[in-house]
């Protein structure tokens, strides 16, 4: 039996996951990603250790699973900041991003193919044999990760969102995403909005340095936040329930214009339309850089979730199939897809090897959101919820549960205890 | 993969009356295939029985549909870029 693993998908959770498999002791690890570059919607986010993912970030270093998390704090443009509903975060520079993560993935022996859209898959005996890229070619592997993500395809936006916005995930270029889990005919699930319509849309957008006030950007490059009060008129608070990342909705994020330094400027506030922007002082020039549409939002996600275990292992008639990231469910955010890309992977190399699958200890954070996600998808209303280490719903029950500290050494003394230190760099194939 | 109806339909039901699994119904403004329903008319027909009857040629592969419609960069011949050790900052492309 060979020793090789192939995540398809690029995004964060892939990378974290291509990482974990080789430390795992994966001989070989081939990363297939459809567009050009790694990353997807991590080029255009950047907010790090905000809130509970400062706990969630330091238990995976303790845990052995640091290294992306690192190349974050390395790229950081700012570390320790405040603003409204988040402390201690850091921001890494989403222009710097992609290539740091290509170099670490590469010196850590993975292989990445760009320009590699997975459209087929080859099953034999109840395991996937290979996959098959647009173009035919055939990818053979041993075990395989699905850290597709759940935006695109074009349809998706078009059917549920403003339409093709042309977005970071660049659809019509590089054809839509394409489920793993979904080619092995395993039945998926969507997320919904709180209004219980179909999926959720990321309200990240992108303004130009260049087009602002250069007393507003010299205070955003300083402390890394500038926030401008909106005009009464233009306070819009229904919009908040209908992005994707639920800790953002707070009247502060309806009241004011938030920007962020990551590189470019990161407008918090969702999709405001360039005519209202302009109406700002110091705005009045201003140009959107991403999404292409600027003005109407952005892309749509969470569909096409696979049902899992708490080992990261897709539930269904296939033996060798694993997920991370959005896949793995409504845990939203970098760092969830970090979490969750390289937990799953590390087990996929367990279960390529024979041995028994790793749960966390849900006495550390990531172990006890992997579970508790999964369980609170299968409530009524579970899915029209979001669920992240930074906000919301699971950073209150981080809190009630004291899971959420920020003092390094009882992180470390945490996993410790749990005799769970370093289980993500030990080889286990 | 599954048959699809486009904008052409004329609303005649030929396509509704052959198939031969029931996938065909009609909607808002046309027919509309159930691509969970049809099975391409695997073990009925040689050919797509609504492609067959359909006097208008609106009844198509769905991925036909999507190839010429969205044809990507690998559609239009770009190859894998292949990125590993040893490699300088740039990958290569892939050949066959």
């Amino acid at each position: 039996m060979g020793n090789r693993v192939v995540i398809v998908g690029g995004g964060w959770a892939g990378s974290a996951a291509a990482v974990s498999a080789r430390k795992a002791g994966a001989d070989e690890v081939i990363l297939l990603e459809r567009t050009d570059s790694l990353l997807g919607t991590g080029l255009v986010g950047g907010i790090m250790r905000n809130n509970g993912r400062f706990t969630a970030t330091e238990e995976m270093f303790q845990l052995g699973g640091g290294d992306l998390f690192k190349v974050c704090d390395d790229n950081s443009r700012h570390v320790n900041m405040e603003f409204p509903g988040h402390k201690h975060a850091s921001i890494y520079d989403v222009n710097k991003i992609e290539a740091a993560v290509k170099r670490c993935l590469v010196e850590n022996g993975v292989e990445i193919w760009t320009f590699s859209r997975t459209t087929d898959v080859e099953i034999s005996n109840g395991s996937i044999t290979a996959v098959f890229l647009e173009g035919g070619t055939r990818v053979e592997g041993d075990v395989f990760m699905d850290t597709t993500g759940t935006c695109g395809a074009q349809t998706l936006c078009t059917d549920n969102g403003n339409g093709c916005v042309m977005c970071v995930i660049r659809c019509p270029t590089y054809g839509p995403r394409v489920s793993l889990a979904g080619l092995c005919g395993i039945e998926e699930r969507d997320g919904r909005k709180p209004d219980g319509s179909y999926g959720a849309m990321s309200g990240s957008c992108k303004l130009s340095k260049e087009t602002i006030d250069p007393k507003i950007i010299e205070e955003l490059e300083r402390t890394g936040l500038a926030m401008i009060p909106l005009p009464k008129e233009m306070v819009n608070e229904s919009k908040l329930g209908s992005k994707a990342c639920a800790q953002y909705a707070l009247k502060e994020y309806a009241e004011n214009v938030i920007l962020l330094d990551t590189g470019h400027v990161k407008l918090m506030t969702p999709f405001t339309p360039l005519h209202e922007l302009r109406q700002l002082p110091g705005m009045e020039e201003v140009k959107y850089v991403d999404p292409y549409a600027g003005t109407v939002g952005n892309s749509m996600r969470f569909a096409n979730i696979s049902p899992r275990d708490d080992a990261l292992q897709v539930i269904g008639d296939i033996d060798n199939l694993f997920c991370g990231g959005e896949k793995a469910g409504l845990l939203v955010g970098h760092t969830e897809a970090m979490v969750t890309g390289a937990i799953g992977a590390h087990n996929a190399v367990r279960a390529m090897a024979g041995k028994e699958l790793l749960k966390i200890s849900t006495k550390l954070t990531v172990g006890d959101a992997i579970k508790n996600v999964r369980e609170e998808m299968d409530q009524e209303g579970g899915m029209g919820k979001k669920y992240t280490f930074s906000g919301s719903v699971y950073f209150n029950r981080m809190k009630d549960k004291n899971l959420y500290i920020t003092d390094v050494e009882a992180i470390k003394k945490r996993v410790a205890k749990a005799g769970l230190t370093g289980v993500l760099e030990q080889k286990v194939a | 993969m599954s048959y699809m109806i486009t904008a052409e339909c004329v609303n005649c039901s030929a396509c509704e009356q052959e198939c031969p699994v029931q996938a065909i119904s009609a909607a808002a403004d046309q027919y509309v295939i159930d691509p969970n329903v049809c099975v391409d008319c695997e073990g009925y027909f040689e050919e797509a029985r609504c492609k067959w009857a359909c006097p208008v040629n609106a009844c198509i592969p769905e991925r036909e549909t999507y190839l010429a419609r969205a044809a990507t960069m690998i559609v239009k011949g770009v190859r894998p870029v292949i990125f590993k050790n040893g490699d300088s900052v740039g990958g290569k492309v892939l050949s066959d």
